[in-house]
């Protein structure tokens, strides 16, 4: 998972771009794997990003309701899980005829090992259409700092 | 220009360019979103994900017995924010659907809830299902 994590540097798809659909390619299902990693794909999708300040975590959860996710920090492992509806089973869901059936539907979990210095205590998550954004602040000690030269 | 020279231009040229427009292309690429269509009596809907669409991104649109979904994400990110994984790229949705004669395209309706869409087709009440009662003789 950690290798995974940093598998897009900067910039964004650039020029590694050529690199990544490689690795995307003939890589995923080869050599080891950690443990709590995920197939490419797997529901939720996940973005992260970095400031100075924080590690933030978007997770593309559409259609997940605020109670039914759980977002837990172990060190610098974020643990998510929850569950989402099946469409078939709702009350009115009778007399429907299915043609496509694309969406995910039932229980989650995805594990995001960030690297070390999470400051667990100060952790925010927020849910606006069917985004879960997540900010983990940084430890100040792995924050840069500026230095200032001093005059001789 | 050596031979060697000419054929590596030649080879590697177009790959470099091939390259190239990919890269473009990734980063204005749609996303097709994954839906769920189910058919009753009276109408179509489709259900597609979403996420990060809001109702001022959306579009919705029918032209020509097309159906088209599109939507542009929009996730507010802090200021100096770099990448350093993403599942999800690209910044907009797209998906098409060709539609027959039965649905009453002007009775159309979407609604977006927490990033799921909800797109409902009513057909028209001349094709609308009868049921066929068995004579007994």
């Amino acid at each position: 998972m950690f290798r995974d994590l940093w598998r897009a540097n900067d910039p964004l798809f650039g020029d590694l771009g050529r690199l990544l659909r490689m690795m995307d390619s003939n890589w995923d299902n080869v050599g080891s794997a950690d443990l709590r990693s995920a197939p490419r794909g797997s529901f939720p999708l996940l973005n992260v990003g970095e400031t100075d300040e924080a590690y933030n975590v978007y997770v593309f959860a559409p259609g997940v309701e605020e109670q039914d996710i759980e977002i837990s920090v172990q060190d610098n492992v974020l643990m998510l899980s929850g569950k989402r509806a099946d469409p078939a089973d709702d009350e009115k869901a009778a007399g429907r005829n299915w043609y496509r059936r694309e969406r995910f539907s039932g229980e989650f979990n995805r594990a995001i090992t960030l690297p070390d210095g999470v400051d667990a205590d100060r952790v925010k998550a927020s849910l606006k259409n069917g985004v879960l954004t997540i900010s983990l602040h940084k430890r100040a000690e792995i924050q840069p700092r500026r230095i200032d030269i001093q005059a001789a | 220009m050596s031979e060697v020279q000419r054929v590596e231009n030649r080879e590697l040229q177009p790959e470099r360019a091939a390259n190239q427009a990919a890269e473009q292309g990734w980063r204005d690429r749609a996303i097709v979103p994954p839906v769920d269509i189910f058919e009753q009596d009276d109408a179509v809907t489709i259900l597609a994900d979403m996420p990060g669409v809001t109702p001022e991104s959306l579009g919705v649109e029918v032209k020509d017995h097309t159906l088209s979904i599109e939507g542009e994400i929009a996730v507010q990110m802090p200021e100096g924010v770099s990448a350093r994984y993403a599942d999800l790229r690209g910044s907009r949705y797209a998906r098409y659907f060709t539609l027959g004669d039965e649905i009453d395209t002007d009775g159309i309706e979407g609604t977006i809830h927490h990033g799921v869409l909800n797109v409902r087709l009513p057909k028209r009440d001349t094709h609308r299902k009868r049921r066929i009662e068995i004579q007994a003789t």
